[in-house]
């Protein structure tokens, strides 16, 4: 999005949440509605608010992260973040996900991908090793080998969040590893 | 085309217990009042901590149990919330094979001081006992994640600091609304 759509849109919600609490005020104060309901609507108003600033913060943080990297980030506002960049002379993709595809909510993950544009063969049972691995403490869920039309993939489920740039970069060193470990022959 | 026919069939079938429940809601207006606020807190309590859980949140956000329960021990009777709170935690947490000792102890913690603040601060304002009410469960619960059983600090202080802010918050905003509705 750019700047001046960002700002408009910032600006936008302000007012918008501004003259809704005028309005209840408003309508409060001509004895419209009780002190009770306008109690509600008012905690109605906070509640939204601090969840659209919530989302927004942690929209930042994953901003934050893509530029310390100097990845791409290719996702907008309220998807899944996504980020793609090169590190290390190889193509990534950092996919920061709140559920497994089919699966329920509320399970967040980091999925780190090493991509390759040309095939590659992996031994499934070196890759399996690395399920449910503890690495510095953090759960790493698997790692699995995706063939999509135009390109492969090891993709590495970590558990939770990693908004670290150190902590993503030692992930990405430690799949690096892995990948040249489970290397078919 | 054909998902989208799931999606649409899977709605219907779900806007049908919605109906439902409305309607069972209706009738125990009319019947026994404190079965519907039962009802329509666990109810509201069940929406709000799915709602949470989609977004993977471990701090207790939009969570208005202990809330439900201090209107209920307020309004209703101690007795009354006690059972609120027996169900929302022990009974949901058995039916769903998620019990553990944090079950029972959440159940002991809500019941507690939903009843201590009513029981000696009821006649206050509604601010007053309510805060007591949910700073006292902060602190049992504090001192059961760090001196019983230990869990990271930071995790045990966030889920504390929010657990009283969001009741403090629907005590000062809901708390006049449902105070009109129930009395």
């Amino acid at each position: 999005m750019g700047n001046t759509q960002k700002t408009a849109v910032i600006a936008g919600s302000v007012l918008a949440s501004l003259f809704y609490f005028g309005l209840i005020t408003h309508l409060f104060l001509a004895g419209e509605i009780i002190l009770e309901i306008y109690l509600l609507l008012v905690l109605l108003q906070i509640l939204l608010s601090a969840f659209a600033m919530g989302f927004y913060i942690i929209h930042i943080m994953f901003k934050n992260l893509a530029n310390k990297l100097k990845f791409h980030f290719i996702t907008r506002f309220m998807e899944q973040p996504r980020m793609e960049g090169n590190y290390r002379d190889n193509w990534w993709q950092l996919h920061f996900a709140s559920r497994a595809y089919g699966e329920y909510w509320g399970m967040p993950r980091t999925y780190v991908k090493l991509q390759f544009r040309e095939e590659k063969k992996y031994n499934g049972k070196k890759l399996a090793g690395y399920s449910n691995y503890d690495f510095n403490g953090r759960k790493i869920d698997s790692i699995q080998h995706m063939v999509r039309p135009y390109k492969n993939y090891l993709l590495m489920k970590v558990k939770g969040y990693v908004m670290d740039k150190k902590k993503i970069t030692a992930l990405m060193d430690f799949l690096m590893k892995a990948e040249k470990e489970s290397r078919a022959k | 085309m054909a998902e989208e026919g799931k999606k649409k069939s899977k709605f219907v079938k779900n806007l049908k217990y919605y109906v439902l429940a409305l309607v069972v809601m209706l009738f125990l207006i009319k019947l026994n009042k404190t079965v519907f606020f039962i009802f329509l807190f666990s109810i509201a309590a069940y929406i709000l901590k799915y709602i949470r859980g989609m977004f993977g949140l471990k701090v207790v956000v939009l969570d208005t149990l202990h809330f439900s329960a201090i209107m209920l021990a307020k309004f209703i009777g101690i007795k009354e919330a006690i059972i609120f709170v027996a169900i929302n935690t022990l009974a949901i947490d058995f039916v769903t094979f998620i019990a553990s000792d944090g079950t029972f102890a959440n159940f002991f913690f809500y019941s507690v001081s939903t009843a201590a603040a009513v029981a000696i601060f009821g006649n206050a304002p509604m601010i007053l006992y309510g805060s007591i009410a949910a700073l006292m469960y902060s602190v049992l619960y504090f001192i059961y994640r760090t001196v019983i059983i230990q869990n990271p600090p930071f995790d045990v202080i966030s889920k504390c600091i929010t657990s009283f802010i969001f009741t403090f918050l629907y005590i000062s905003f809901l708390g006049p609304l449902f105070a009109l509705i129930m009395a």
